[in-house]
C-alpha cells in the first residue's frame, strides 16, 4: 500500500483539481438573490427571441409590446401554438448562452412596473378562477426556457385546490422546493418555507406530488432542475 | 242745702257709672257689630315674616311650586325645537327661552336640560348633535342671567323619542331640548 | 524501522481522508452547478370550502336524556361548522360523486348510570367526539366531554373551534358572543347572546337607558354607558360575577368606549371640555391622553388591530367624517369623501378594511372602506331600511350590525366573502348598539 501511495495520492489530486476548476467554470457568476420578473410568455418570444441583436434597448421594447398585447388577449389558440418547442427557441439557437445573459436582466426589469396589467391575460387559459398573474422569476442566465417554466406553473396551479381558511393574517404563502430530472420526473419535494398553517402546507406539496412535468428542454445542459415555487394566496376579502 | 248737694253729686257719679258702663259695653260687645274688623293677626305684626311661596307669580290656584316634585313643565317652562341636523336657536326658540329664564330664575330650581334628536342618522352622531342642543339652550339661558350651577345638560340623542312615527311631524317633535326635574 | 512505517502508515490515512473529503465536497459542488434553481410564483383567490362529513352521534347508553342530548351537540356542530363560511359539511355518505370528503367528525354519547339518574341531581353525560381524515381515518383529533344539560352547547362550540382551527387554519368563532342594548322609551338594557342566536340573556336591570357596550380584549368586562342616577356615565360589568364599577362619569358625554387589543386602555368620547373629544384612558377611568382638540364634534373612536391608529368621526367640515389618526394624536388624515354623513367607523380585527355607515338621502347604509380611502361599496341596499352601528367578529369575515328593515331594529350578521345575511334577534323590541365579543 505504502509503495502505490504517491500515485494514488496524484491521480487524487488530479481529480480535485479538475473538478474544482470546472466547477468553477459552470458557477462563475455569482447567484443573484432571486428577484421577481413577471414573466410574459408574448413578449419573451416577439421581442427577445425575434431580435436578438436589438437587445441593448430595453427602453423601446414595452412601448413595442401594446400592439402583441392586444392580439395574443383574445385567442388562447395563440399560446397553445408555443408549447411546440422549436418555435420560440429558434432563436435562442444562434446566441452564446454567456452573451445573452448578461443583457436580459435590463429588458426584463424595465418591464416590470407595466406587464404586471397584462398578466391576468396569461391566466385566463386556467380552468380554476385563479387570482394575481403568472410570475416567473429566473435565474435567467442558467435556465433561458422560460415556456417550461410556464409548463410548471400551470400543472401545479391546476393541481393546487387551495381551500378558504379561517386565519387572522391577510395574505398566506409558503414554498415548496423540488428537482425535476430530465425525463420530466418530479423528486425531492419539500417544504422549504411554511406558512404556519398545516393544511395549506400540506396542500401545496400534494400539488406539486400530483403534477407531470414534462421532460427537461434538450437545450438545457444541466442533469436536473432544481424549482421553488412560492404559493400565494391571495385574500378573498 | 246740704242734702241738696249729696243727692246731685249720687245722681252725677250713676249717670258716670252708666256711662262708663255703657262705654266699656260697646267695647266688649261680640262681632254682631257689621262694621269690618281687622283680621286677627295684624296684632302680631312685628313676627309676621313674608313666605316665598305665597307670591303667585304664575301659578294662579294657590299651589305651591316645589321644584323638587314637580316637573318644569308644571310650573311653564317650555321645551324649545330644532331643524333638522341643527343645534341653533330661531327666534322663536329665543322667545320661548326668554320666557323660561324668567320662571326659572324666579322659582330658583334646579333643573335638567336634554338634548333629543330624531332617529334619523347613528345612534352616536345623534347622542353628539343632542348634547349640542342641550348647551346651545343652558348658554342662551345663562347669558339672560340664569345661574349656570342651576342647569344640568344630558344628551339622549334619538334613544328617548316624544314620538314614535317615522314621518316628518314626529320627526319635528323629536328635535327638542327638553326641561326635566334632575 | 517500524517505528518510520507506523509514522508512515498514520500519516498516509490522515491524506487519504483529507482527500476523500475534498473529492467529495467537490463533487458537490459540480452537483450544484449542474443544477439550476428557479422561482415561480403562483397566487390564487381560495373559493373552495373545506368537505366534512358529521355522522350523527352514536347513543351508547342513556335513553331520552342522552339522545337528546347527543342529537343537539351533533346539530351544533353543523351549524358552527356552517356558519364559518370555510367548510361545506354532509351528513352522510350518500352524496353525489362531486362532494369528497376530507374529514369526518364521529361521536358517541354515553348517558347517566340508572343510579346516577335517580340520585335526584342532574347527571352529565359523557361524550367523546373525534375528528379524522377520511377515508384513511387518521384521527387528528379526539375529545370527551362531560356536559350537564346547560354545557352541552357550549362543548359542541368548543370542539368545531377545534375542527376549524385543525382543517382550516383559523380561531374559530363559535364561542363568541354579541351584547347590545334592547328596550324602547328610557328603559334599555343589555343584553347577551350566542353568535348563532341561541342562550338570550339579560345582564342590566337598572331601570335606565344602558348603552354602547363593549368588550375587553379577554372579555372579562363589558364597558358601556349608562345614564344610571340621571347623568351619562362609563360603567364596567364584570362577565364572571355581575358586578358593576363606574370607570368615569364626567360632566356631559361619556360613551362610546373602544378598549386597545393589549387591554390596558380604552379609547372614550368626552365631551367635559365643552365638546366630545377624543381621549385615551385607562382602565381605572383616569385620563391618559387628550387625542383631538377641535371645537367640532369628535366621536365614535375605533382602534387600528396593533393599536398604532386609530379611526374616528368629526363634523369638523360641517358634517360627520371619518378620519384616521395615530396614537398619540398626530399624522390625521381624513378616511371618507364619499357621503355627507359618515360615522360608526369600526376597524376589522385583521386590518385589511374598516365597516362604517353613510347616511343617503335619510337613510343610513352600510358602507366597507380599505384603510387607504379606496374601494368603498356600500353592502346594504335600501331594502335593508336604516343600517347602522356594525361590530366585526373575531375572524375578520363576519360582523354585525342593526337594521330597522322589519319596521323594529334589530341585529343582522353579514358575511364579507358570501356576501350574505341572516338575522340574529328577534322580537319586537329595538336592540341597538351591538359587539361583537373577542
Amino acid at each position: 500500500m505504502t509503495r502505490g501511495m504517491p500515485y494514488s495520492v496524484l491521480v487524487h489530486a488530479l481529480v480535485l483539481v479538475l473538478v474544482v476548476v470546472y466547477g468553477n467554470r459552470v458557477t462563475r457568476r455569482p447567484v443573484e438573490p432571486m428577484h421577481a420578473i413577471p414573466f410574459r410568455l408574448v413578449h419573451a418570444v416577439a421581442a427577445d427571441r425575434e431580435n436578438p441583436v436589438d437587445v441593448p434597448e430595453p427602453v423601446i421594447e414595452p412601448e413595442k409590446q401594446s400592439e402583441p398585447e392586444a392580439t395574443v388577449e383574445t385567442p388562447p389558440e395563440q399560446k397553445v401554438e408555443l408549447t411546440p418547442k422549436e418555435v420560440p427557441v429558434k432563436p435562442l439557437e444562434d446566441k452564446k448562452p454567456e452573451k445573452k445573459p448578461e443583457v436580459k436582466p435590463r429588458p426584463q426589469e424595465t418591464v416590470v412596473a407595466r406587464e404586471t396589467a397584462p398578466d391576468p391575460t396569461v391566466s385566463a387559459e386556467k380552468s380554476a378562477p385563479a387570482a394575481g398573474g403568472l410570475q416567473v422569476q429566473g435565474t435567467d442566465s442558467d435556465f433561458p426556457f422560460d415556456w417550461y417554466l410556464m409548463q410548471i406553473k400551470s400543472m401545479v396551479d391546476r393541481n393546487w385546490k387551495p381551500r378558504q381558511l379561517g386565519f387572522g393574517k391577510s395574505s398566506i404563502t409558503c414554498t415548496v422546493h423540488f428537482e425535476v430530472s430530465r425525463g420530466g420526473a418530479i423528486s425531492g419535494v419539500s417544504l422549504i418555507a411554511s406558512s404556519g398553517i398545516g393544511v395549506y402546507d400540506r396542500e401545496a406539496l400534494r400539488a406539486v406530488e400530483a403534477s407531470r412535468l414534462p421532460p427537461l428542454p434538450p437545450r438545457f445542459s444541466g442533469s436536473r432542475l432544481g424549482v421553488a415555487i412560492n404559493f400565494n394566496l391571495e385574500p378573498d376579502y | 242745702m246740704e242734702l241738696q248737694h249729696k243727692r246731685v253729686t249720687v245722681l252725677a257719679l250713676i249717670l258716670m257709672a252708666g256711662l262708663l258702663v255703657l262705654v266699656s259695653g260697646c267695647g266688649n260687645k261680640p262681632a254682631v257689630d257689621t262694621a269690618p274688623t281687622m283680621p286677627d293677626d295684624m296684632n302680631t305684626t312685628e313676627t309676621l315674616t313674608p313666605p316665598v311661596v305665597q307670591e303667585p307669580k304664575v301659578v294662579d290656584d294657590g299651589n305651591v311650586i316645589d321644584p323638587k316634585t314637580m316637573d318644569p313643565q308644571d310650573y311653564g317652562v317650555e321645551d324649545v325645537f330644532f331643524a333638522f341636523d341643527q343645534y341653533g336657536l330661531d327666534e322663536v326658540s329665543m322667545g320661548v327661552l326668554a320666557r323660561n329664564a324668567r320662571i326659572l330664575k324666579d322659582v330658583g330650581a334646579l333643573v335638567l336640560i336634554s338634548g333629543h334628536c330624531d332617529e334619523r342618522g347613528t345612534v352616536e352622531y345623534n347622542l353628539a348633535l343632542g348634547e349640542k342642543r342641550a348647551r346651545a339652550v343652558r348658554d342662551y339661558l345663562a347669558s339672560l342671567g340664569v345661574p349656570q350651577g342651576r342647569m344640568l345638560i344630558t344628551s339622549y340623542g334619538e334613544n328617548k323619542p316624544f314620538s314614535v312615527g317615522h314621518t316628518d311631524q314626529a320627526w319635528a317633535q323629536n328635535r327638542r331640548a327638553h326641561f326635566e326635574r334632575p | 524501522m517500524s517505528q518510520l512505517s507506523m509514522s508512515q502508515l498514520s500519516m498516509s490515512k490522515l491524506i487519504t481522508i483529507l482527500l476523500a473529503f475534498c473529492a467529495v465536497i467537490g463533487s458537490a459542488v459540480s452537483a450544484a452547478a449542474q443544477s439550476s434553481d428557479v422561482v415561480i410564483d403562483i397566487t390564487q383567490r381560495p373559493y373552495l370550502k373545506t368537505d366534512v362529513l358529521v355522522m350523527p352521534l352514536d347513543i351508547l347508553s342513556g335513553g331520552q336524556t342522552a339522545a337528546r342530548g347527543g342529537d343537539l351537540i351533533g346539530a351544533v356542530i353543523l351549524g358552527d361548522l356552517d356558519l364559518s363560511g370555510l367548510i361545506r359539511t354532509g351528513i352522510s355518505t350518500d352524496t353525489p360523486d362531486s362532494f369528497q370528503f376530507e374529514y369526518l367528525i364521529e361521536g358517541r354519547v354515553e348517558g347517566p348510570l340508572l343510579d346516577e339518574a335517580t340520585s335526584g341531581e342532574e347527571a352529565p353525560l359523557t361524550v367523546s367526539l373525534e375528528l379524522m381524515t377520511y377515508p384513511d381515518r387518521q384521527i387528528l383529533l379526539s375529545k370527551r366531554y362531560r356536559p350537564l344539560a346547560g354545557q352541552q352547547r357550549v362543548t359542541a362550540h368548543h370542539f368545531a373551534n377545534l375542527v376549524l382551527d385543525m382543517v382550516a387554519g383559523g380561531k374559530g368563532i363559535c364561542m363568541t358572543r354579541v351584547v347590545f342594548s334592547r328596550g324602547a322609551g328610557d328603559r334599555r338594557d343589555l343584553y347577551v347572546v350566542d353568535y348563532d342566536g341561541e342562550g338570550l340573556l339579560r345582564v342590566t336591570a337598572n331601570r335606565t337607558l344602558n348603552l354602547c357596550p363593549s368588550w375587553s380584549p379577554d372579555n372579562s368586562e363589558i364597558t358601556f354607558t349608562s345614564y344610571h342616577g340621571g347623568q351619562q356615565g362609563l360603567y364596567s360589568l364584570d362577565t364572571g360575577t355581575g358586578k358593576v364599577r363606574k370607570i368615569l362619569a364626567l360632566g356631559g358625554l361619556n360613551y362610546g368606549a373602544d378598549w386597545r387589543s393589549d387591554g390596558k386602555e380604552l379609547l372614550v368620547s368626552l365631551s367635559q371640555g365643552g365638546d366630545p373629544e377624543i381621549y385615551r384612558v385607562g382602565t381605572d377611568g383616569s385620563i391618559i391622553k387628550r387625542l383631538t382638540v377641535w371645537p367640532s364634534i369628535e366621536i365614535s373612536p375605533s382602534w387600528a388591530p396593533g393599536g398604532g391608529e386609530l379611526v374616528f368621526t368629526s363634523d369638523r367640515t360641517g358634517t360627520p367624517q371619518l378620519y384616521i389618526i395615530d396614537k398619540d394624536g398626530s399624522g390625521r388624515r381624513r378616511l371618507t369623501f364619499e357621503g355627507q354623513y359618515n360615522d360608526s367607523g369600526t376597524w376589522s380585527p385583521r386590518g385589511d378594511q374598516l365597516a362604517y355607515a353613510t347616511r343617503i338621502e335619510n337613510l343610513t347604509r352600510l358602507v366597507l372602506i380599505k384603510p387607504t380611502g379606496e374601494d368603498r361599496r356600500i353592502v346594504t341596499g335600501p331594502r335593508w331600511g336604516n343600517c347602522e352601528d356594525p361590530s366585526w367578529a373575531p375572524d375578520g369575515r363576519h360582523l354585525v350590525f342593526t337594521s330597522d328593515r322589519s319596521g323594529v331594529f334589530k341585529l343582522y350578521v353579514y358575511d364579507v366573502v358570501e356576501e350574505s345575511f341572516r338575522q340574529l334577534t328577534f322580537g319586537d323590541d329595538p336592540d341597538i348598539t351591538p359587539a361583537w365579543s373577542n
